[in-house]
């Protein structure tokens, strides 16, 4: 070559190693910069520093810099030939990628830069949103594949792998592998809509279950498109696997509970209703279906009001107006309806607002048939008039009976009386006397009987009761009747006329009846007669204890002592109601009777009443 | 002269009554009448005729007619100053409560005897007159 061509040679290439788009420069063994370029390049941090005669040490030889460094310092060394990518710092946050070169020549080491700056930051870019998508499919459990149709080649993501719980390192992702895991009762629907899919060119979409090896179930939603060459061909399918295992199994529980909840409506005793605003009805159950007598297809385009009768119509639609607008209305309450047959029947209702954000949108009923039982009631009704009726004309009849009963035995006893006066013979003083005593006995009879029918009849009406008078009240009748010998008398009674509250009419037979055996049945033999009365209050229950050493009563016999019309001494002069009237009395006020009693030895009778001061009513 | 009526309207007991309160001889006039409504017709005359008026009625409550009852509200009708003097003392076969509580609402009636009639009580009351 001529010298010219040769220095016009060497001019064009530095032209063209100007004009290129990388550095090229030449390292001297002394680490001095011989030569550069001077490159089109972007300005990056090579671009001001790379000056001819500088040592590149300055540059290269930092911390920061330091595996770039011992590359250039292997390559002066050993005048090995590099390359490698790598950045350059300025400072920490100051860089540019690039790669290197190394090419030892005679006179040092000959290194072309490229700026691969861009590249690696497009490089980064790629992998974030490979990272971001990696991220994403494994919260959504999306999982994506390819396949190359061509080459049979499968691609997989890692939520794919972790799916279909397959080894990402040990498998290969193929469409063998892929089978291996689809429960092999879904493989023929699976394969058949895919086909289907691939011949109609349209994307695919459908759910199969995925079996392992320990039994488990997934359910996987695939979703993909096919892609075609210019012939048709099928070139790739692109697709994503979701597992919706989860979805499923709430869907399936939310189905099981719905028809739990549909067999539980369906099998109450009350029929149910959900209607909307507009009384269109939303849901009823089997029973309802009965109720009306009407089938469910029939019930479809019928409204609430449809089955309520014409009187009820107008007051059940203010209801409905008045829970709408939040004012109060019924929540139970009766009305007639006419079934699907036209007939009315009496249904009692409850009914349940459904509110949403604080507005009623719906309304649920509980309906119960009771047209039998209003029918039994109306009965009952009229029954217990009808009973009324016949207790009032009874009471009456006793009123009546015992008054007409007693007058001509009181007008006798008054005739005796008169007989006694006017006598003067002894011995028919005597004989007026037992006459007198058996008219008595039948009165007392009367008496006992008329008794028997208040107490069992009238109402409680409770009041204060001085029982103390009470109690002295009675002594004193009892004394006049039995004057036959003296009886000590034990009275203690430490309660206040105000404190004991209770019916009088049904403690006054009480006490006349116990005492009045105790007076009675006295022993004649016993030199010290004495009846022991006490009266206490304690926990609000009043305790009467009536204590006698009389006759006492058999062990064998006090069972029966209470019953109606049992006599259980010779002495007895009444007909044997009045314990009877004692227990019916204690009963009526909630009480009890206690009996202790010694044949020969005495009685000791324990009763006691519930206090009722905290009522001042009638029962 | 003191002055006793008996309304009754069964004789026996008018009979006996008579007699049992002749006995004791409280009273100088002993008037007997086997139905309210007469004895009523002879308070009305007595008023009307400023006669003598009984200081006590022995009355009974069941009888035909006019009961006990019917008989102390016509009583009433009568002028206060006339009738607030006549003592009133129920003589009954009743044992009905309720006869006795109603019968001590009317202002006249100072007791409620039972029957058969003891004299020994009608003393006591009267001597407190």
């Amino acid at each position: 070559m001529e010298p010219t061509s040769a220095i016009q040679a060497a001019s064009y290439l530095q032209d063209t190693m100007d004009n290129m788009f990388i550095h090229c420069f030449i390292i001297g063994f002394d680490w001095t910069l011989l030569y550069t370029n001077n490159t089109k390049s972007d300005n990056n941090i090579l671009s001001e520093r790379l000056i001819v005669g500088a040592d590149i040490r300055d540059l290269l030889n930092t911390d920061l810099n330091n595996a770039v460094y011992k590359y250039f310092q292997q390559g002066i060394e050993q005048k090995s030939r590099t390359s490698f990518r790598a950045p350059i710092y300025l400072t920490a946050d100051q860089y540019n990628w690039f790669r290197f070169k190394i090419n030892p020549i005679d006179i040092g080491l000959f290194v072309v830069a490229s700026d691969i700056s861009d590249a690696i930051a497009a490089q980064n870019e790629v992998k974030k949103h490979k990272d971001l998508l990696e991220t994403a499919e494994q919260i959504s459990q999306i999982g994506s594949w390819e396949w190359d149709v061509s080459k049979n080649q499968m691609q997989w993501s890692k939520e794919s792998y972790r799916i279909l719980e397959l080894d990402p390192q040990s498998t290969i992702p193929s469409y063998a592998n892929f089978l291996s895991r689809v429960h092999p009762d879904d493989i023929t629907t699976m394969e058949a809509a895919f086909q289907t899919a691939m011949n109609d060119a349209q994307p695919y979409d459908f759910i199969h279950r995925l079996r392992f090896p320990d039994g488990r179930i997934k359910y996987i939603h695939e979703r993909g498109a096919i892609y075609y060459d210019t012939t048709g061909a099928a070139l790739r399918c692109v697709g994503s696997s979701q597992d919706i295992s989860e979805q499923v199994i709430a869907e399936q529980s939310l189905q099981k509970q719905k028809l739990q909840y549909q067999q539980v409506v369906d099998n109450i005793s009350d029929g149910l209703i959900v209607y909307n605003t507009q009384q269109e009805i939303e849901f009823v159950n089997k029973q309802l279906l009965q109720i009306y007598g009407i089938s469910h297809e029939e019930i479809q385009f019928k409204k609430l009001e449809d089955f309520v009768s014409s009187a009820y119509k107008e007051p059940l639609k203010k209801q409905m107006l008045d829970r709408i607008e939040g004012k109060p209305a019924p929540s139970q309450f009766e009305y007639k309806a006419i079934d699907g047959q036209g007939k009315e029947i009496c249904l009692e209702a409850r009914v349940c607002p459904i509110y949403y954000a604080g507005v009623l949108i719906k309304v649920q009923i509980a309906v119960r048939d009771i047209t039998a039982t209003k029918r039994h009631e109306q009965k009952l009704l009229e029954q217990n008039a009808e009973l009324k009726k016949i207790n009032f004309e009874l009471d009456r009849f006793v009123y009546s009976a015992s008054h007409d009963l007693r007058s001509p035995l009181l007008s006798m006893l008054g005739l005796i009386d008169l007989c006694e006066i006017h006598s003067e013979e002894q011995n028919n003083v005597a004989l007026y006397g037992m006459m007198r005593k058996n008219i008595e006995r039948l009165d007392n009879a009367i008496k006992s009987i008329l008794q028997y029918s208040e107490s069992a009849r009238k109402a409680l009406c409770f009041e204060p009761i001085d029982i103390k008078a009470l109690i002295h009240e009675e002594i004193e009748l009892q004394q006049a009747n039995t004057n036959k010998y003296p009886i000590e008398l034990h009275i203690e009674i430490a309660v206040a006329a105000v404190d004991f509250v209770s019916d009088k009419i049904k403690i006054q037979p009480i006490i006349k009846n116990i005492l009045s055996n105790a007076f009675c049945y006295q022993r004649a033999e016993e030199t010290k007669k004495y009846i022991k009365i006490s009266f206490s209050l304690d926990n609000n229950i009043g305790t009467l204890i009536i204590e006698d050493n009389g006759e006492g009563i058999a062990t064998n016999k006090l069972d029966k002592i209470f019953d109606m019309f049992y006599r259980n001494s010779e002495q007895s002069e009444g007909i044997g109601l009045g314990l009877y009237i004692c227990k019916e009395s204690i009963h009526r006020l909630g009480g009890s009777i206690q009996t202790h009693s010694i044949l020969g030895k005495g009685t000791t009778f324990t009763i006691r009443i519930p206090n009722q001061n905290n009522f001042n009513q009638t029962i | 002269m003191k002055c006793i009526y008996l309304i009754d309207d069964d004789k026996i007991t008018n009979f006996v009554n008579e007699k049992l309160i002749k006995h004791t001889g409280i009273y100088e006039e002993i008037l007997v009448y086997n139905s309210g409504v007469k004895a009523l017709e002879q308070l009305r005359k007595v008023y009307t005729e400023q006669g003598q008026s009984p200081d006590v009625i022995l009355l009974d409550i069941n009888m035909p007619i006019m009961n006990g009852f019917e008989f102390l509200d016509e009583l009433a009708q009568l002028p206060i100053s006339f009738s607030q003097n006549i003592k009133i003392i129920m003589l009954s076969s009743s044992l009905d409560i309720g006869d006795k509580e109603r019968a001590y609402n009317y202002p006249n009636v100072i007791d409620f005897f039972t029957k058969p009639l003891a004299t020994e009580k009608l003393i006591a009351i009267v001597q407190k007159l």
